[in-house]
């Protein structure tokens, strides 16, 4: 009788997560995928299949360098964020004692604050009027406020790391916290010096961690487009905020989910053969 | 160990304090080359800690590290010729099998069709040449534990460290690989400063056997050693039972002395310096009393409290009329055992050669 009762329930929670799935997310990613083939005609859409969309992105030479730009923004942003991340997780990992849970908290905090609020901090640090130049100002060593950084790529750049910066160093701190003490010593005790311990044990045991971090400060930035609308000016224009503006003033609901589609493409691709290298690493 | 018995490590006066918790008290040890020397200790008594001094994971509050008449404190752990086997083995979990073991040669910079050479050998004294293609993860313990000790062995190191490597395997396992690792020591000749809390491990495995309690060293030297002839009276009763009582010495003649106890008075051979009017502790082991007939020279008279049966052999425990302490006899075969009970008046002799004086 129980097994009965058993393979009913179980059965019903089977379907119960096939429906879940089918409507949470196949049926959007379909509809989605469906408005990327039709047409916009004046306000309306038009319900007829047709490549025209996916012609145009690589027909116009705007969009396809607005995408490789973007790609090697998120590049950028991504390096930058393992190069300033991956000090510091190590540093937590390893030599910050018993602070390590307090500092990583204190790294951890901002992620719970408001994104556009963040942005909206850079901005007031990066400014005209910014919190730099009025310092730099202030101590003689400018004249006229710095540009560089402000309203182009560059500070599209700094924000994003800035931002996303604890999403490096949360899954490398914790791969690199990991690993047990024991382990550096085995290797310390087979003939390695300092640098070959971080080398040959400490730095590929901890690297499917810098793996997740840098996957997603990779695909966050690419698709990011509220920045580049805040920070990014007339020069810092991404691929994010030209799909934004598609489903907004441009109402090209078609055009603008054919493009998002390019970009899942793309990231599904990169996610896939991250997967694939790591693994291959491994064996 | 006789053809080559020169000192190659010495311990020399250690002290290891983590704040002010003493952990280690004027350890002095000398280690012989290619002997198996164990450091027996409970939990907590700090016998880690002297393996983690040696091998340079943890400096000492005070002393020397003496290796082939140098002093090596400050040796870096990666310039010290030793080699760990870690509690729980600290295998790579990034390299299978054949990169853990040739690490240490890699390392090296030695090229790789010798390291490849090296590797199978030592896998092969290990019996794993077949799983050199395995992953840390996919392995049994008894299996990791070889591992560990290949890629220790493999960098020919003067000596191996093993930390309680046993620690973590099975009963059955446990015995096999004790045999193991006594077989292969006496293969490599390299000496093995091996750390236990199992008293019979130690002395199945050991050439000698330094014994650890309240971070200070008891007594080191032979099995043998320890068990017939324990200095401290926890030793006696450390290794195997032992009767321990109290007696003061009435008289003393060459090499008798005669002590006078709460089960009566008997002789045994002198050991220590003892001065008559002494009072003494007396050490002797269960197996080293006799049952005998009829009252002789030296004999005591006993009653029997309890018989424990044991099959063909028995314990008998015996109590004298004026002390609530009792004696333990062992191995007591199945047809005397029989025509003793409970209540009975009985013989019994000491070896006069056997037992030890505690002062």
């Amino acid at each position: 009788m129980k097994s009965v009762i058993d393979y009913f329930s179980s059965s019903i929670w089977t379907i119960i997560s096939f429906i879940l799935i089918i409507f949470l997310i196949l049926i959007p990613y379909g509809s989605f995928l469906s408005y990327s083939f039709f047409t916009v005609d004046g306000l309306d859409i038009n319900h007829e299949f047709s490549l025209a969309n996916y012609k145009e992105f690589f027909i116009d030479e705007i969009y396809i360098n607005t995408f490789v730009r973007t790609i090697f923004l998120a590049l950028t942003v991504m390096f930058s964020c393992i190069l300033l991340g991956y000090p510091v997780a190590y540093f937590l990992a390893r030599y910050a004692g018993k602070f390590k849970y307090a500092i990583l908290l204190m790294l951890i905090i901002p992620l719970f604050m408001s994104y556009i609020i963040k942005i909206y901090m850079m901005r007031s640090i990066l400014g005209y009027s910014g919190l730099i130049n009025k310092v730099l100002k202030m101590l003689d060593l400018i004249e006229k406020p710095l540009e560089f950084f402000l309203w182009n790529q560059n500070s599209v750049i700094i924000t994003l790391v800035i931002i996303l910066l604890p999403l490096i160093i949360i899954p490398t701190f914790t791969s690199l916290d990991k690993i047990p003490t024991n382990i550096i010593e085995a290797s310390f005790d087979l003939g390695c010096k300092p640098f070959q311990a971080f080398r040959y044990v400490i730095f590929p045991i901890g690297f499917p961690g810098l793996v997740v971090g840098s996957i997603f400060v990779f695909i966050l930035a690419l698709g990011d487009f509220v920045t580049p609308q805040l920070v990014g000016g007339t020069s810092g224009f991404t691929y994010g905020k030209i799909i934004y503006s598609n489903f907004g003033m441009a109402f090209n609901w078609p055009f603008g989910a054919s493009l998002a589609s390019i970009l899942l493409f793309v990231s599904v691709i990169i996610i896939a053969l991250t997967n694939y290298l790591t693994k291959k690493r491994k064996s | 160990m006789s053809e080559n018995s020169e000192i190659i490590l010495n311990l020399k006066d250690i002290n290891k304090s983590y704040g002010s918790t003493k952990v280690l008290e004027n350890i002095n040890l000398a280690v012989k080359n290619n002997e198996f020397f164990t450091i027996l200790g409970s939990s907590g008594s700090g016998k880690s800690t002297i393996i983690r001094i040696i091998g340079g994971f943890t400096n000492p509050s005070s002393g020397e590290i003496i290796f082939e008449n140098k002093i090596i404190n400050d040796e870096p752990i990666f310039k010290r010729p030793f080699n760990t086997v870690f509690q729980d083995y600290a295998l790579f979990p990034n390299m299978n099998v054949f990169n853990n073991v040739g690490f240490g040669l890699k390392i090296k910079n030695i090229n790789k069709n010798t390291i490849k050479e090296k590797v199978l050998e030592v896998l092969s004294i290990v019996g794993l040449e077949s799983l050199s293609n395995r992953m840390p993860q996919e392995l049994s313990g008894g299996q990791q534990q070889r591992v560990a000790l290949a890629r220790a062995i493999i960098c020919e190191p003067k000596v191996i460290l093993l930390d309680e490597p046993l620690g973590a395997l099975d009963a059955e396992l446990r015995k096999q690989m004790q045999l193991f690792l006594k077989k292969i020591q006496k293969k490599i000749k390299i000496t093995f400063i091996f750390i236990t809390h199992d008293q019979e491990e130690a002395i199945f495995l050991s050439d000698r056997i330094a014994v650890l309690n309240n971070n200070k060293f008891e007594q080191v030297g032979t099995p043998k050693e320890l068990y017939y002839s324990p200095t401290t009276p926890y030793l006696a009763t450390f290794f195997g039972e032992c009767n321990l009582f109290k007696c003061e010495v009435k008289d003393i003649t060459q090499d008798t002395a005669l002590l006078k106890s709460a089960f009566g008075n008997f002789q045994t051979k002198i050991s220590n310096n003892i001065k008559i009017g002494d009072s003494i502790s007396f050490g002797i082991r269960p197996e080293e009393i006799n049952l005998i007939n009829e009252k002789i020279e030296n004999s005591l008279e006993l009653t029997i409290d309890e018989i424990d049966f044991k099959g063909s052999v028995s314990t008998v425990n015996l109590i004298s009329a004026h002390s609530k302490q009792k004696i333990k006899i062992q191995n007591i075969s199945s047809n005397v055992s029989k025509t003793l009970s409970p209540g009975l008046k009985v013989h019994i002799l000491f070896n006069p050669n056997a037992g030890n004086i505690f002062l």
